[in-house]
């Protein structure tokens, strides 16, 4: 992580593309981190347009939780650290598989949720995730007790 | 302890929440737009009908929201942009990169319907207040 201005620090995965405009992947902060909202695109360079994009929800699910968990580890966390996530879906009827892939993922780490059918900035994206979590230390917004929470 | 961050600057909200809450140095902003910064009914509030201007005023009133809690762009997290139209997204950046490329913020952004018909951009924000700052944040608002 890159060090920034008023104690934030920069996520930035080696393993995801740049991002599509003027964000950052990721910010971490007094114990807490915020990762952007990450898509099956994520892992890919140059224009958002040119990227290649799965047709199928269920490949861009996976690899939309597999560039999460990227973000995540490259800010020393893992799904156990993530607090809550808001899943934003094209169509209502892939939320059944969301649902599954999901499970798979997080391994039962229990996370928060909101999801919302919506569009995306691209025709063909079908899913899109934010997340936050905290610091397994913890720090003066969530605690040392952050990552002490029972499944 | 919880607290709420009044925004002079800002006109009343359109429902039961508050512009602003602080708990310990974390803020949150409520969704703000091209209307907070007026009064009177949602209906009646003036709206720009372009996209650039809509979205300026947007992030002046996230502003103005920010320096009521004493804290400026540098101290926000991770904002949510909602649009209701795909093809504002570029212009959105432009602007976006213009008014704080120096600050690192997540961002989360897609594509919906807003409260008014003519209503493009909805922005909400997280911050964090800076060490040291709490104790007075807390002391300060009322």
């Amino acid at each position: 992580m890159v060090e920034g201005r008023a104690g934030k620090r920069v996520v930035a995965p080696a393993g995801l593309g740049e991002p599509i405009g003027p964000f950052v992947r990721g910010i971490a902060a007094g114990g807490l981190v915020a990762i952007s909202g990450t898509s099956a695109l994520s892992h890919l360079s140059g224009p958002a347009n040119e990227r290649p994009l799965a047709p199928d929800f269920e490949t861009q699910a996976r690899q939309t939780f597999t560039n999460l968990e990227t973000a995540l580890t490259a800010a020393g966390l893992g799904w156990e650290h993530a607090i809550q996530m808001t899943v934003i879906l094209t169509r209502r009827e892939d939320y059944a598989a969301l649902n599954a892939i999901r499970a798979e993922a997080l391994g039962g780490t229990p996370v928060a949720s909101t999801a919302v059918v919506a569009d995306l900035l691209r025709a063909e994206m079908q899913i899109e995730v934010d997340l936050w979590a905290v610091e397994p230390n913890g720090g003066d917004i969530v605690g040392s007790s952050g990552s002490g929470v029972a499944p | 302890m919880i607290e709420k961050q009044p925004v002079a600057a800002l006109g009343p909200s359109l429902g039961p929440f508050a512009r602003g809450v602080q708990a310990g140095r974390l803020v949150a902003f409520s969704g703000t737009s091209a209307y907070s910064h007026l009064s009177g009914p949602m209906e009646s509030r003036e709206l720009p009908s372009t996209f650039g201007a809509q979205a300026r005023q947007t992030f002046a009133n996230l502003g103005a929201a920010l320096e009521a809690a004493g804290l400026d762009w540098s101290d926000a997290i991770k904002m949510t942009v909602v649009l209701k139209r795909r093809d504002d997204y570029a212009e959105l950046n432009a602007i976006r990169s213009e008014l704080f490329t120096e600050e690192p913020i997540a961002s989360t952004t897609f594509i919906a319907e807003l409260l008014r018909e003519d209503k493009l951009i909805e922005v909400d924000l997280w911050a964090l207040a800076r060490d040291g700052d709490a104790a007075s944040q807390g002391a300060s608002v009322g």
